[in-house]
């Protein structure tokens, strides 16, 4: 055995891998059904403050009262803010690199997460218009939208 | 709502997949390394209060000195407690359940002051006992890739041949 003083410190490599399940609930079931079958994007508006959810909520976070005014986007938004991710996990929906947006939807008062495609990452910018592309095979899920694009101008 | 009722309701499902690296330093590595490469399995000692280390480390976390002399441990060793696990579940590692019925087992290896954690081969409750002596089977050399899991498991030396 050699001197241990000079042996370069092993690297081991480990994963986690944990598979959940959560139910959508009442509302958010409603919002991926409308996405999945309709491919329409859906918020819902507190009577209170008039703050519009998207995703829809069955609580308004600021006035706690329950939410029943559905309201339909059309999809289109503004990036608000975004990173490019250049480093690959299984966990990403897609290959790095592709970037991640805060999306704020026309008539919506929330930030929406989603992927931004068909775009120059290089010369991408807050305040960038954006528009939802659909998958062909939707399964109810958030990811039933690819991701957003930029509006043709 | 009322209008929601009878609805369907739906589940999101997700893996949530994480590789990770760690650096196991110049002493766990070592004795992965002896593990893997030449199937020895390793201790040290400190050489204040005589106890060893498996994995061996650095420093005795008790007496607050340089751990000493490493020996190297036969794989043979007895039996001080164990437990049957009938029960599975989720292996993060792996990713997959974990098979049952399980046997773990402190073991008392021979060569070193060092209890040491691992699985038994035997899994009949009926045929373990506090005593019992046991020895380390590893997997094959081109199976092994520095883990304590190179030990596959230990199993129940039937005569020593004492004498």
């Amino acid at each position: 055995m050699d001197k241990i003083e000079t042996r370069e410190p092993m690297i081991v490599h480990g994963k986690i891998i944990l598979p959940y399940t959560h139910s959508a609930g009442r509302v958010g079931s409603r919002f991926l059904r409308e996405l999945r079958d309709s491919r329409r994007i859906l918020a819902i508006r507190c009577p209170a403050c008039n703050r519009v959810y998207v995703p829809p909520r069955s609580t308004c976070a600021r006035c706690f009262g329950q939410l029943e005014e559905w309201v339909e986007l059309d999809g289109r938004g503004t990036l608000i803010t975004y990173t490019v991710v250049r480093y690959s996990l299984p966990v990403h929906p897609v290959k790095a690199p592709f970037a991640l947006g805060i999306i704020q939807l026309d008539g919506a008062d929330t930030g929406l997460i989603h992927i931004v495609g068909e775009a120059d990452l290089e010369s991408l910018s807050i305040g960038t218009r954006l528009e939802p592309v659909f998958k062909e095979v939707r399964e109810g899920s958030i990811l039933d939208i690819k991701y957003f694009r930029p509006l043709s101008p | 709502m009322d209008s929601d009722k009878g609805e369907e309701l739906l589940m999101v499902r997700a893996t949530y997949d994480v590789p990770y690296h760690w650096s196991a330093g110049q002493y766990v590595g070592k004795f992965f390394e002896e593990l893997r490469d030449n199937g020895r399995i390793y201790a040290n000692l400190c050489p204040k209060c005589g106890r060893g280390l498996i994995p061996p480390r650095p420093w005795c976390a008790r007496c607050n000195v340089r751990m000493g002399e490493w020996v190297e441990l036969s794989g043979k060793g007895t039996v001080l407690v164990f437990s049957v696990a009938q029960q599975s579940f989720w292996d993060s590692g792996r990713g997959e359940m974990t098979p049952v019925p399980a046997a773990g087992a402190i073991i008392q290896l021979d060569g070193a002051p060092v209890l040491f954690r691992h699985a038994l081969q035997e899994t009949d409750p009926e045929k373990l006992r506090m005593g019992m002596r046991v020895e380390a089977v590893l997997k094959p050399r081109e199976q092994r890739i520095g883990t304590l899991n190179d030990i596959l498991y230990f199993r129940t030396i039937e005569d020593e041949g004492h004498g």
